[in-house]
């Protein structure tokens, strides 16, 4: 029987030693516990499309760092940058997202447990 | 940085943390002989030198240092389970057996993501103590001469503590007697406080569920129903109160331990708390979309 699984927290699916940076398009901004996640489509040189999914954390924590629900929608273009996850697939850890409005999130890499990730708005979020 | 040097780094941490938390209530110390009281037992704050009010916990409480003190994903914010030989635990044999059965994604024996069986990844109830240890953040406290009604950020859960001279019930096989009468254990168990003194509360739980059902912390330490868990709620002055935990449970553990022990400030009682739900719908898009995806799983399977 199938069983889901999760990656909630755990640092050890992911290259906490090399990052990627990417340019993609936002598909979904799926703001829920237990982490925030943005989904986005890269295009490759070939034309082929790679849907990319990345974690954030707690929507909490995203409002103390001044995130609102809304503040991504499908069709913002980004650049991104992850730390990959081991296995190759498209997903990763956000550490630095910059829009094209001008706003960044930035992430300290932090997950120690005791600290958790810290998030940084810069930037004018849009009304 | 290596998984390791991660928890050195929490180690780290977690001490400044213990640090400035032991440190608040030292800064100075005011006779309150006027009031009756020990000067001993109250020590208060040169930024704030008001006393606080007598036998009441009640406010919007948070601890000091912000939201990251209380998340304590690496294990119980007194004892993190980093690996270093001050925090290891006296487990019995019977304990260890338990913990290494735990697969827990935090901690110096974190596994990989598709290995996990913490209860938490299926929005079971967190219970109690393990409620103190995850995610403990804004806590509503509401007492009337009955009891004290604590209220958890987290899943909006919420326990009760009686304050009405009952006694702590007697342990039994599947839960306590109150009062002669059988109660089954309970998730949060059964709370009984009291007043040592005019600004410290001592609480005795009992009555929780099983090993089987729940655990102490995110890195796999467990709990069982054969625990008392014995909090201290010191008010130190008027804005600040210290949460003490220690745990006896001498089914898993040799000895008591204490495993928490954080400084909480008073925050704006106007202050509207922001929901953190554990949504079994959401966690399963979580693991459709990015978790299973993360651990090499796709959609359920390998």
């Amino acid at each position: 029987m199938p069983v889901a699984v999760s990656a909630h927290h755990s640092a050890f699916a992911f290259d906490t030693e090399n990052t990627l940076t990417i340019d993609g398009t936002v598909t979904e901004w799926f703001w829920a516990n237990p982490h925030c996640l943005l989904k986005f489509d890269v295009v490759l040189d070939s034309d082929d499309v790679v849907h990319w999914v990345a974690e954030t954390q707690a929507p909490a924590n995203m409002i103390d760092a001044g995130w609102r629900k809304n503040d991504l929608k499908p069709g913002d273009g980004i650049t991104i940058t992850v730390q990959p996850a081991r296995n190759g697939n498209p997903v990763g850890r956000i550490v630095r997202v910059e829009f094209d409005d001008g706003r960044t999130l930035d992430v300290s890499q932090d997950r120690t447990g005791e600290t958790g990730n810290r998030y940084h708005l810069s930037g004018a979020p849009t009304d | 940085m290596s998984h390791q040097d991660n928890h050195c780094l929490g180690a780290i941490t977690a001490r400044i943390v213990l640090a400035v938390a032991f440190s608040l209530p030292c800064l100075c110390t005011v006779s309150l002989a006027q009031s009756g009281q020990d000067p001993s037992t109250v020590n208060i704050g040169s930024s704030d030198p008001e006393p606080a009010p007598q036998r009441d916990l009640s406010g919007t409480w948070t601890p000091v240092g912000g939201t990251r003190v209380g998340i304590q994903a690496g294990g119980v914010q007194a004892m993190p389970n980093d690996g270093s030989p001050e925090h290891l635990l006296p487990y019995t044999e019977y304990g260890l057996q338990v913990y290494e059965s735990h697969r827990a994604l935090e901690g110096v024996d974190a596994v990989l993501p598709a290995e996990h069986n913490d209860p938490r990844n299926r929005c079971e109830p967190l219970g109690f103590p393990r409620m103190n240890h995850y995610n403990i953040r804004m806590t509503q406290i509401f007492q009337n001469p009955q009891k004290i009604a604590v209220l958890y950020q987290y899943d909006n859960r919420w326990r009760n503590i009686w304050i009405d001279g009952r006694e702590v019930p007697e342990m039994v096989d599947g839960g306590v007697l109150a009062g002669g009468t059988y109660k089954a254990s309970k998730w949060y168990g059964y709370s009984v406080g009291e007043w040592t003194d005019d600004f410290t509360l001592v609480v005795k739980t009992v009555g929780m569920m099983p090993e089987d059902r729940v655990w102490l912390d995110s890195t796999g330490r467990p709990i069982s129903d054969a625990a008392t868990v014995e909090e201290v709620f010191r008010r130190v002055d008027r804005n600040h109160m210290e949460w003490t935990e220690t745990i006896d449970d001498p089914k898993l553990y040799t000895e008591p331990w204490v495993a928490m022990k954080i400084m909480f400030e008073l925050a704006d009682p106007h202050t509207d708390i922001i929901e953190m739900y554990c949504s079994p719908v959401e966690m399963e898009y979580y693991y459709e979309a990015f978790g299973n995806s993360a651990s090499g799983v796709e959609n359920g399977n390998e």
